[in-house]
This record gives structure tokens, C-alpha cells and sequence, in this order.
């Protein structure tokens, strides 16, 4: 392979990446489960690439109960949450300024439903979302909370009541996008499984489709396809896209899915962790999008894959980040990652990769050169599950009981 | 929507007066709420009352309501089709500015708030606490939080706002819970206790006598385990979790019959239709009862759950299959009706059946596995109770340990987790 083509394609492709297909940024908010456009992938940004406790930490703030979803970042407040108690049962968002990690506001509510999970969860497991106006945080008990930027309550639903069918006892985890004024809501569960969009100003149900009765993790991805948005969503046996305004299915696959990872999307494919990984091209104009290939090499463990250009980031279930090309799925090259479970997300900055681990270790691994190559390692020492977010230079990990803001 | 396979949910409802709210909560409320109206149903309570709001057992009506300011009325309507209401968001705004002096107002509407219009009331407290000047009246929440005759939605949020302002006042308050009637307020009073011996030597007969009070107080598995063990350990005395829990440990079990796609779990089979009248005045079924079962003749074997956990592995008694139902039978023995809760901790899909009447009904299986995990109120009459569990295995989707459970545990108590012992 012609080394030096590739690089200059990747380059260009991820600036070509940030200037079109992608859901229009607010500022440089990070407002969902892997950033605005659902990707992860700040190809134009700059973090740093070094910290400890002593290095390049802006602020550090502790947060009561435990937390294994990421942050937000919004108007200039970083949105958190947690659940606590002996029964998980208070559920609680907080805003922290951006600036200073001073506490803005904070709200809590009670669990109306099922506040189960494995001890390695939390009811804080989905990641909250907002449209830049107002704050949507969704708890494991499928309690949904609405707020506004300066934390006033605009709606509160109890899913858990309204659906009581749909739970799982290990926890659910999927994250909330929100999306053409439509907070969609992704409850796969052996129960009454569903996925539910709803009106992000009045909280009322616009639509809902049933989902097979089984449990899967990944969360709904949003995705701009010729003009048009789509949110697409991975159950554990089919695949979809959905009108998030109607909710009508544009189409539907059959493709089994491994349950934990979300979808990746470049502007014109998709990449689904179904028979190991599989490429989907995306176009309106055929009912059944067409499957590329699929490729067991690039299967991923439980963090999302992340696209860039023409490359695919996976980590694999034996923690090893994988950079494969996108057009025939052919892995270029492997860096094997200190630790043994990473669940969080990758985030690409610039030429780098974060790779945030179970113990809070976050390896930076430059991704421009023929071979990946890990150029630091910062230990927050904290276990850390959520996914790290990038916003105005810095980046914002998560802990289970604190927030971090690292920045030059 | 999609049906739930919830059979004879109906059957389950226990009809309670006309219906104003219809509310499906969690376990975890169950163990909050002594309400008579409470009734279980799949994990999940579904609550039939006449009144207007929430009360966990004591009607609100509406006169009670006209007596509130209009903001409180407001949020105490809300409900899910008013969700995004300007006129409920105006209310908000009203009672998260109002002063201290206001904060009683909104205690006592908690405990009359459904759990939607609470978590509408939580969060306006936020604000109310975040307003410049307002100082959290330490003495009032203190009477509220030890007030064991208010309901618990106001004592939980006295005690939060206590706990993270005024943490060492929470430590000396902690201690006068130790025998609260709801065991979310006992859990604090236990640590303090665990604290408090642990500032005696190991062996001495302060510490146990320490110990000894905690155990008997603790409802919680974690806390009541770490004291068992300090008990075991240092004093050579092990406590009888049994007991303690109300885990239900002589079992009729019966199995395996065909559960090919799950469907066993929906076929009404032959030993659904046992009745009390089967059983002899020492709680053992006739031996003439016979079944037909996956390979051939069954009947009911005798056999005791593990005492420590209530663990009745069907496993060890039926033979490790898949695709297969079990079932468990149990006499319990009350001296008196009386209202009581039937508490299971189940990995497997089942049904749970009350002297003949389905009040559990659980289709999903391997979805975790708590303490506590589904609680359903019941009432027991005096004399013999005939308790009958369906525990069914299904085909793994997954070669995951956890698939492998096949189980029965159960346990009786009443609203606070005490056990209720048989004779009792």
C-alpha cells in the first residue's frame, strides 16, 4: 500500500469529513453520546496530549454517587449526572461550569422504575443530550428529565411507568440523541422493547416502534444522508433507518448485532458491529441499502468504532485498537492497549486517538503515521466507563465519581 | 404498541374502588409504601385508588387539595399528558422561588405527590435551596426525617437535604433510626453501629453486644452479611440468615417439564392445579400425585433451599437441562390473616401463585440478579398458605455462565423487610 497516498487521503478526508454530511455545531458544544454528529471525530481540533494530576488538570470536581455515561458540554456548562443511594434510586444532573468546575445547579429525582443493574453499572449510564436549549438526561430507570439551561424543569416522564414491560435488571445503558426537535429514546430489552421518539418541547410521545425482545446496548445514532436526517437504529437483529420526525422506517436490515457498540458513520456508509464488522452504504434512493462486506478482523468489544476519512478505529474485545480502511475493510494496522476492558468510546482529536480505559488510563495514540503509535499515557487513576467528550480545546473525561477537565 | 406476555394480569389486580390514578412502580417503592392499595404485578405496582394523588395509603382528596396554594395543586396534578405544560412550568417557577419559611408547604404536598408530581416538587426544592438568601431550616427537616408517622417521600428529602448539608448532624440523627419502619432509614443507623463496634476490640462483649443489635435491626443483604460474618468469625456464632430473612427453605420441587421456545412458560400444566386440599396438615403433598414430565413419570421430591441465601438450585434437584420448567411448592403456616410481602430474587422467567390465585407474572429471565428483585404485597390468611412458583430455564443465547441459573428464591416479610416467620 502506498503509504504516503494514504496519509495525504486520510487528511483530506478528514477535513473534507468536518465540512459536510455532519449535523450543524453549536459553537464547539459537545451536546450527545459521541459529539453533535454522533461521530466522535474532531479531525480540525487540539488537545493536549499529556496530563496527570499535576499536568494540564483545569479542574477536578466530585460528584456524588457513580456514574459510568459521559459528559456534555453546553453553553458553557459541563451537564453530568449520577444516580446514588444504597438502592440507586436518586437520580441527579448537574451543571458545572465549563470555565471554572464551579457548580451551577444541580437537580435531583427519584427513581419511578426499575433501578437495577450490575454492580459495574449505574443508573447514570446513558449519556444526556441536548439541542443547545435545553437538557435531556435519561436514566436507566427510564426516568426522562427535560431542563433548561439554567436548570429549570421543562418536563419530567416516567418511561418505566408508562412502559412497565420494557426494563432490564443488569441496566440498560443507551443514550438519548436528540434530533429535528425529537428526543429519541432507545429501549431494547427482552420486555416490551421499543424504540421512542419524543417531543423535545412539549415531552409528549411523537411516535414509537416496537424492537425485538431483546437487550442491546447501543444507542441511536443520527445521521444526514443527501440532505435528509435519519436516526439510525441497531437492535440485536435488524437495522434501521428512522424518520425522527415521523418515525417512519426508510428501510430495514437483517443483521444481528453484537449488542453493546453503536453504529459509526462516515457521510455516505455506516458501519455496523454485526458479523464482526460490516460496512452499509447509505442512498435514499434504493429501498434496501447495500451491504459492502463484512469483516470479523475489525469485530469490536464494547466501545463504539469511530470513522475518519477513510479509516475505521475498533477497539477489539482483547483490547486492541484496530485502524482499518474503510473501502475494503482491510485492517492497516494494530496497537495492542495497556489494560484489559476499555468501554469508552475512542475520540479523535487532531491526528490523535483517545483511548480512555476501565482504570481511568487514557492512551494517546498519534494515527497519522503508517503505524499507530501511542505517544502518552495519562493516569487519572479513577475507574472510568463513560466516554470522553472534546469541546473548545479541552477534553472532558468521566469517572465514576468525579468529572475532569484537561486543558493547556 | 406491542403486547406484553403478561398472562392473567387481571387476575392479579386486586380491584381496589374507582380508579384516579393507575400507577406502575418499582420494587423499590414497595419497600417504601405500606399503602393497602398497593398491589404488585410483574415486578412492577400497579396501584388502583380513588384518590387524587399519590399517598402510599391515605387518599388525598380534592378538598384537601383546594386547601393548597394553586402552584402546589398544579404540580401535584401532574401526570404524563401534561408533561410539558406551560401552566406546570409556571408552577415550577412559582414554588422554586419561594422562601424558607416555605419549604414545609412542599413536604407536605410531597407526600401526597404521585411519583411524577414528586420528581416535579424534588427538583423545585433544588431551586428553592439555590435561591440567594435561602437558609435550610436544619431543625424542621430534623423533626421531619425522625417523624416515623410522616410518609416517606418527605423524610427522603429532608434527609437529602440534611445529608449533604449537615453531614455530621446526619451521623448523631442516624443512630435514633435504628428501628425505622421504612429500611432505607435503618441502612445509616446500621453503618453507625458497624462504626461503633469497630472502635471495641475484636472479641470484646461490647462489640457484640453492638453487633447483636445491629444484626437484629439490618434489613439489608450487604449489611446484614458483613455483620454475620464479623459474628462468625470473632465470636464463633453463626446466625441463622434463614430466619432472619424469611427465606423460604422447604420446598416441594417438581420438573422438569418441556419448555421448547419458551413456551412453557404460557401452557398451564398440570401442577398449577394443585390445591391446598392436596396437602397433609404437615404441609406434604399426597403421594399419589403424579405427573407426566419431559421423561416420563414425575413427583413432587422434598428438598431444602442452601440456608444462607434461600438459593433452591433446580439444577441439583431436576438435573441441568434447558428448555425446561420447574416448579416449587411451599405450606406457610400465619397465625393470623395479615398483610404481608412476598419478596423473590429470581433469574429465571416465572409464576408465582397464592392459594390458588396468579399474583407474579415474569417472563423475562437472566435480566440480573438483586436482592429483593421483585416485591409483591400480599395478604395471607391464617392457618396454611400455599405458595407455588414456575421457574423456567431457557435456551441460552449465549454460552455465558449466567444462562446456567435455574433457581428458586424466595422469601416472606412484611413492608419494612422483617421477616415473618411461620406461626407468626
Amino acid at each position: 500500500m502506498n503509504v504516503r497516498f494514504t496519509i495525504h487521503r486520510f487528511l483530506v478526508l478528514l477535513l473534507a469529513c468536518m465540512s459536510c454530511g455532519a449535523e450543524p455545531i453549536i459553537g464547539e458544544d459537545f451536546l450527545q453520546f459521541r459529539g453533535a454528529d454522533g461521530r466522535n471525530v474532531f479531525a480540525e481540533g487540539k488537545a493536549p496530549t499529556e496530563w496527570s494530576v499535576e499536568k494540564n488538570l483545569a479542574w477536578k470536581v466530585k460528584l456524588p454517587g457513580r456514574a459510568v455515561n459521559g459528559v456534555i458540554v453546553v453553553g458553557g456548562q459541563v451537564i453530568a449526572t449520577s444516580s446514588s443511594g444504597h438502592a440507586n434510586d436518586r437520580l441527579h444532573v448537574y451543571s458545572i461550569d465549563e470555565q471554572s468546575g464551579k457548580s451551577r445547579w444541580s437537580r435531583t429525582i427519584y427513581s419511578t422504575g426499575r433501578a437495577f443493574c450490575h454492580p459495574l453499572s449505574s443508573m447514570a449510564a446513558p449519556t444526556p443530550a441536548s439541542d443547545g436549549k435545553s437538557i435531556f438526561a435519561l436514566f436507566s430507570t427510564n426516568d426522562l428529565v427535560c431542563l433548561d439551561l439554567q436548570g429549570n424543569l421543562q418536563w419530567v416522564r416516567s418511561l418505566g411507568m408508562d412502559f412497565p414491560g420494557a426494563f432490564d435488571d443488569r441496566g440498560l445503558a443507551s443514550s438519548p440523541i436528540v434530533i429535528d426537535g425529537t428526543v429519541v429514546i432507545q429501549v431494547a430489552c427482552q420486555g416490551d422493547s421499543f424504540v421512542l421518539g419524543v417531543d423535545a418541547v412539549t415531552g409528549q410521545d411523537r411516535w414509537r416502534k416496537d424492537l425485538p425482545r431483546t437487550t442491546a446496548w447501543s444507542s441511536p445514532t443520527p445521521v444526514n444522508v443527501d440532505g435528509r436526517r435519519f436516526v439510525l437504529v441497531h437492535s440485536a437483529s435488524d437495522f434501521q433507518a428512522i424518520d425522527p420526525t415521523t418515525g417512519e422506517s426508510k428501510w430495514m436490515l437483517v443483521a444481528r448485532g453484537a449488542l453493546i457498540p453503536s453504529p459509526a458513520v462516515s457521510d455516505k456508509s455506516v458501519f455496523l458491529a454485526s458479523a464482526g464488522l460490516t460496512r452499509i452504504d447509505l442512498d435514499l434512493n434504493v429501498s434496501t441499502p447495500e451491504k459492502i462486506w463484512s469483516k470479523q478482523k475489525l469485530s469490536a468489544g464494547s466501545a463504539s468504532p469511530i470513522v475518519a476519512g477513510d479509516r475505521i478505529f475498533v477497539i477489539h474485545a482483547s483490547n486492541i485498537l484496530t485502524c482499518g480502511e474503510t473501502k475494503e475493510g482491510e485492517v492497516t494496522w494494530q496497537v495492542r492497549l495497556k489494560g484489559t476492558k476499555t468501554w469508552a468510546t475512542p475520540l479523535l482529536v487532531g491526528k490523535h486517538v483517545y483511548v480512555v480505559n476501565d482504570a481511568g488510563l487514557t492512551q494517546v495514540v498519534d494515527v497519522l503515521g503508517a503505524e499507530g503509535e501511542i505517544v502518552s499515557e495519562n493516569d487519572l487513576g479513577e475507574e472510568m466507563l463513560g466516554s470522553p467528550a472534546y469541546a473548545n480545546g479541552a477534553l472532558f473525561l468521566r469517572g465514576v465519581t468525579h468529572v475532569f477537565k484537561v486543558a493547556e | 404498541m406491542s403486547s406484553y406476555p403478561n398472562q392473567g394480569l387481571s387476575s392479579m389486580v386486586h380491584a381496589a374502588d374507582k380508579t384516579r390514578w393507575r400507577l406502575l412502580l418499582a420494587p423499590g417503592w414497595s419497600r417504601r409504601l405500606t399503602g393497602s392499595l398497593v398491589v404488585a404485578i410483574s415486578g412492577i405496582f400497579l396501584c388502583e385508588s380513588t384518590s387524587l394523588g399519590w399517598d402510599g395509603g391515605q387518599s388525598v382528596t380534592q378538598s384537601t387539595l383546594s386547601n393548597r396554594d394553586p402552584a402546589l395543586m398544579t404540580i401535584l396534578q401532574a401526570e404524563r399528558s401534561t408533561a410539558g405544560s406551560e401552566e406546570l412550568q409556571s408552577a415550577w417557577q412559582t414554588v422554586s422561588q419561594w422562601p424558607t419559611e416555605r419549604l414545609s408547604e412542599v413536604l407536605d404536598a410531597a407526600d401526597e405527590a404521585n411519583p411524577v408530581a414528586l420528581n416535579w416538587l424534588r427538583t423545585a426544592i433544588d431551586g428553592m435551596t439555590e435561591q440567594p438568601g435561602f437558609e435550610l431550616p436544619v431543625n424542621m427537616l430534623e423533626q421531619v426525617v425522625q417523624d416515623t408517622t410522616r410518609k416517606f417521600a418527605s423524610r427522603r428529602i429532608a434527609w437529602d437535604l440534611l445529608e449533604s448539608a449537615e453531614p455530621k448532624l446526619m451521623e448523631s440523627i442516624a443512630e435514633s433510626l435504628i428501628a425505622d419502619p421504612i429500611a432505607t432509614f435503618r441502612r445509616p443507623a446500621i453503618q453507625t453501629k458497624i462504626a461503633l463496634a469497630n472502635t471495641f476490640e475484636k472479641g470484646s462483649v461490647e462489640r457484640k453486644q453492638v453487633l447483636d443489635r445491629a444484626f437484629g435491626a439490618a434489613r439489608d443483604e450487604d449489611q446484614v452479611g458483613e455483620i454475620a460474618r464479623m459474628l462468625e468469625t470473632e465470636y464463633g456464632e453463626k446466625p441463622d440468615l434463614a430466619t432472619h430473612f424469611g427465606y423460604v427453605v422447604d420446598w416441594h420441587v417438581l420438573g422438569p417439564f418441556p419448555n421448547i421456545a419458551e413456551a412453557g412458560f404460557h401452557d398451564s400444566l398440570a401442577p398449577e392445579k394443585i390445591l391446598l386440599s392436596d396437602f397433609d396438615s404437615q404441609g406434604k403433598p399426597n403421594p399419589e400425585l403424579e405427573y407426566e414430565g419431559s421423561a416420563g413419570s414425575l413427583k413432587w421430591q422434598t428438598h431444602s433451599a442452601v440456608s444462607d441465601t434461600g438459593e433452591m438450585d433446580l439444577n441439583k434437584v431436576l438435573g441441568n437441562e434447558k428448555e425446561v420448567v420447574g416448579y416449587g411448592v411451599s405450606i406457610f403456616n400465619s397465625s393470623q390473616e395479615r398483610s404481608a410481602e412476598i419478596r423473590l430474587r429470581m433469574q429465571n422467567a416465572f409464576k408465582l401463585w397464592l392459594n390458588g390465585e396468579l399474583i407474579q407474572s415474569q417472563p423475562i429471565g437472566h435480566t440480573g440478579n438483586s436482592f429483593d428483585q421483585y416485591v409483591i404485597p400480599v395478604s395471607l390468611k391464617k392457618g396454611q398458605n400455599l405458595i407455588l412458583i414456575k421457574s423456567c430455564q431457557n435456551k441460552p443465547p449465549q454460552e455465558m455462565e449466567w444462562y446456567d441459573v435455574w433457581h428458586l428464591n424466595v422469601r416472606i416479610c412484611d413492608a419494612s423487610g422483617t421477616a415473618i416467620r411461620e406461626g407468626e
